[in-house]
C-alpha cells in the first residue's frame, strides 16, 4: 500500500469517526439523557436544540459516506480486476 | 378472462359496491370528534363538500383507467405520461400513502376495539398490522366477491343507524349549524377529513376482475362517488345532531358513542362489530396494495431487485411486504391517529394532483388516444381538481407538512441515487465534504478573529477551536480524496473480449 492509499483510509476513519460522533452528539442533544445531560453541560439554550441536531444530523450522514466512499475508492476499487 | 389471467366476475353493481367498500375504514369513524372540534356542526356541510371534490378528481380516474386498462393505475398513467422522475413520485406517494392509511386503518380499529375492551391501542394497531402483512406473504386470493356482501351488510347497518338516528333527532330541537373557528376551521377540517372518501380508486385496480370495463368502471366509481357522499353526509348528520359537538370531540369513538343513544348498548355492539369487520378488509387492502407498489417500483429497477422478490411457495412479494410492514409499524407507534390522517391526507392530495396532471398532459399531447370515456368539461375540471388539492395542502397541519416535505427529498434523493451512477454520486458527495470542510473553516475564523460572534456550545474540556480545525481538515482532505480519485477502467476478462 502506497502513502497516498495509507493517507487516504486514515482520512476516511477519521471521516467516519467523525460522522459517528456528530450522530452520538445529535442524539445526546436531542434526547438529552439524565445520565449525562449535555445540555445544561454545554449551556445549550432550548431553541436552538433543533437547529444543532438537524445540522448535525446531516453532517454526521453525509460524512460517514463520503468517509466509506474514500475508503473503497483508495483502498479497494484499484483492485479489482477480472484477471 | 383478463389479460392478467384474472376472472371478469365483476358487474356493474358488485363493482359499486367493491369501490363503496374500499372506502370504509375503520379510522374514519374515529376522526369524527377532532373534526368537530374544527368546524362544529358545519361538518355536514364540509363531509358533502369532500365528496364534490373527490368526485370531481373520480372523473379523471375513468378517464384514465379506461384509457390505459393495465395494473398499477395511477403509477402506470404517469409512466405512460410522463415517465422518470415523475411516475417514480407517483408511485412513491402511493406507497406512502397506503403504509399511512394501513396504519390509520388499523389505529382506527384499536380505538373502536378499545371502546369495548381495555387495550393498549398503539400494540393492538401493531399486532394487527403483522397479523395482515403475514396473511398477506402467505398468498391472498382476490376476495371481491366476499368483500361486496360484507360492504352491503354493512351498508345496511350504517343506514339503520341513520334511520333511527333520523328518528331519534325528531325529538331533538331545531339543528343549528356552528363553526366555533371559522372558515379557517372549515378549511382546516375539509383538509382533514378528505380521506373519508380515498378507497373509491379501488374499482380502477381491480379494472382485470371487471366485467365490460370501459362501461362499468367510469359508472361504478360515479355511482359509488354518490353513495359514499350520501351515506357519510347523513351519518355525520345523524351524529352531530344526537351528539353536542363539545361531547362528540372527547369520544374515543363517536359513533360508537352516537350509537348507544340512539340504539342502546346493542346497537353500539352492532355499529363497532360491523366497522370492525369493514375496517379489516381496509387495513388488508391498504397493506396488500403497499407491497405491490414497492415490488412493481423495484421491478421497473426504480428501487433495489431485492424487493422484487416473489417468495418461492406462497408466491407473494415477500420483502417487499416484510419492508412495508417495518415502515407501517413505525408510523403507527407515533400512534397520534389524528397526524396519521393527516399524512394519509398529504399523499393522497399530491397523488390526486398528479392523477389531474396526467390527465392534461395526455389529452395535450395523444389527443388521439382512445378514450371510451372523456372527463366533462376539459380542461376546468382537471384544473380545480389540483387547485383545490393545493389549496387543501395549506390547511394542513405544519408537523404533517414537514414529515411530506422531507419524504419528498428522500424519494429525490433515492432516485437519483439509483439513476445518476456510482461516479457522479461520489462526485457529489465529495463536493458536499469540500464545502462542509471549508464553511467550517470559515466560520472558525470569523469567530476567532471576533468578525461575527456565534453563540457556540461552551465546551472547556477541549478548546472547541481546535476540534473544528481538525474537523475542517478531514472534511477538505475527504472531499479532495473524492474528488480526484479515478477509478481505474475495469477491463472485461481476455476471454470475454475474444468472444466479442
Amino acid at each position: 500500500m502506497g502513502a497516498k492509499n495509507a493517507l487516504a483510509s486514515l482520512v476516511g476513519l477519521l471521516q467516519i469517526f467523525i460522522g459517528v460522533s456528530a450522530i452520538v452528539f445529535a442524539y445526546l442533544l436531542h434526547y438529552n439523557p439524565s445520565y449525562l445531560e449535555v445540555r445544561t453541560l454545554l449551556g445549550l439554550r432550548e431553541e436552538y436544540v433543533a437547529f444543532f441536531f438537524l445540522v448535525l444530523g446531516v453532517i454526521g450522514f453525509f460524512s460517514i459516506i463520503s468517509g466509506i466512499l474514500v475508503i473503497y475508492e483508495w483502498s479497494f476499487a484499484r483492485k479489482v480486476s477480472y484477471e | 378472462m383478463s389479460e392478467s389471467g384474472l376472472k371478469r366476475e365483476l358487474g356493474l353493481l358488485t363493482a359499486t359496491i367493491f369501490g363503496v367498500g374500499g372506502t370504509l375504514s375503520a379510522g374514519n369513524f374515529v376522526i369524527l370528534g377532532y373534526a368537530a372540534s374544527l368546524a362544529g356542526t358545519s361538518l355536514v356541510i364540509i363531509v358533502f363538500f369532500c365528496g364534490i371534490i373527490s368526485m370531481l378528481t373520480m372523473l379523471s380516474y375513468c378517464e384514465l383507467s379506461t384509457a390505459i386498462p393495465r395494473a398499477g393505475s395511477e403509477y402506470t398513467w404517469s409512466k405512460v405520461a410522463f415517465g422518470g422522475v415523475f411516475s417514480f413520485l407517483t408511485g412513491w406517494f402511493q406507497w406512502t400513502s397506503n403504509i399511512f392509511y394501513a396504519s390509520l386503518s388499523s389505529l382506527g380499529l384499536a380505538y373502536i376495539l378499545s371502546y369495548f375492551f381495555p387495550l393498549n391501542i398503539t400494540l393492538t394497531a401493531v399486532a394487527i398490522i403483522i397479523i395482515f402483512t403475514l396473511i398477506n406473504i402467505g398468498g391472498v386470493k382476490s376476495a371481491a366477491i366476499a368483500e361486496t356482501f360484507i360492504t352491503l351488510v354493512v351498508m345496511a347497518i350504517l343506514a339503520l343507524y341513520v334511520v333511527d338516528g333520523w328518528m331519534y333527532s325528531l325529538k331533538l330541537q331545531g339543528f343549528e349549524v356552528s363553526a366555533p373557528k371559522g372558515l379557517w376551521g372549515c378549511f382546516a377540517a375539509t383538509a382533514f377529513l378528505f380521506e373519508l372518501y380515498l378507497g373509491a380508486e379501488a374499482i380502477a385496480v381491480a379494472q382485470a376482475e371487471i366485467r365490460d370495463p370501459e362501461r362499468v368502471i367510469p359508472k361504478a366509481m360515479i355511482l359509488s362517488s354518490l353513495i359514499l357522499t350520501v351515506l357519510y353526509t347523513s351519518i355525520v348528520y345523524v351524529t352531530v345532531r344526537v351528539v353536542p359537538v363539545e361531547v362528540l370531540v372527547e369520544q374515543t369513538s363517536p359513533i360508537a358513542f352516537a350509537a348507544e343513544l340512539v340504539m342502546g348498548r346493542a346497537g353500539a355492539a352492532l355499529i363497532s362489530g360491523v366497522i370492525v369487520v369493514a375496517g379489516l378488509a381496509a387495513v388488508n387492502s391498504a397493506v396488500m396494495a403497499q407491497s405491490r407498489i414497492l415490488y412493481a417500483l423495484s421491478r421497473d429497477r426504480y428501487l433495489p431487485g431485492a424487493l422484487s422478490a416473489i417468495h418461492e411457495r406462497f408466491r407473494s412479494p415477500h420483502i417487499a411486504s416484510l419492508v412495508g410492514l417495518v415502515f407501517t409499524v413505525a408510523v403507527t407507534l407515533v400512534g397520534a391517529v389524528n397526524f396519521v390522517v393527516y399524512l394519509v391526507n398529504f399523499g393522497f392530495i399530491i397523488g390526486f394532483a398528479f392523477v389531474n396532471l396526467v390527465l392534461i398532459k395526455l389529452r395535450k399531447e395523444k389527443p388521439r388516444m382512445r378514450r371510451p370515456f372523456k372527463a366533462p368539461l376539459f380542461p376546468i375540471l382537471p384544473l380545480a381538481g389540483i387547485s383545490i388539492s393545493m389549496i387543501l395542502l395549506l390547511f394542513m397541519d405544519k408537523a404533517a407538512l414537514i414529515v411530506g416535505g422531507e419524504s419528498i427529498m428522500f424519494a429525490l434523493l433515492t432516485y437519483y441515487l439509483r439513476m445518476v451512477g456510482y461516479r457522479r454520486l461520489r462526485l457529489a458527495i465529495g463536493g458536499i465534504s469540500l464545502g462542509t470542510g471549508i464553511l467550517i473553516a470559515f466560520l472558525t475564523f470569523m469567530t476567532e478573529t471576533k468578525l461575527i460572534a456565534l453563540s457556540l456550545p461552551n465546551l472547556k474540556v477541549v478548546p472547541l477551536t481546535y476540534v473544528l480545525i481538525f474537523v475542517s481538515t478531514v472534511q477538505i482532505l475527504a472531499g479532495t480524496l473524492n474528488i480526484t480519485a479515478t477509478s481505474p477502467k475495469i477491463e472485461a476478462p481476455k476471454k470475454w473480449r475474444e468472444r466479442q
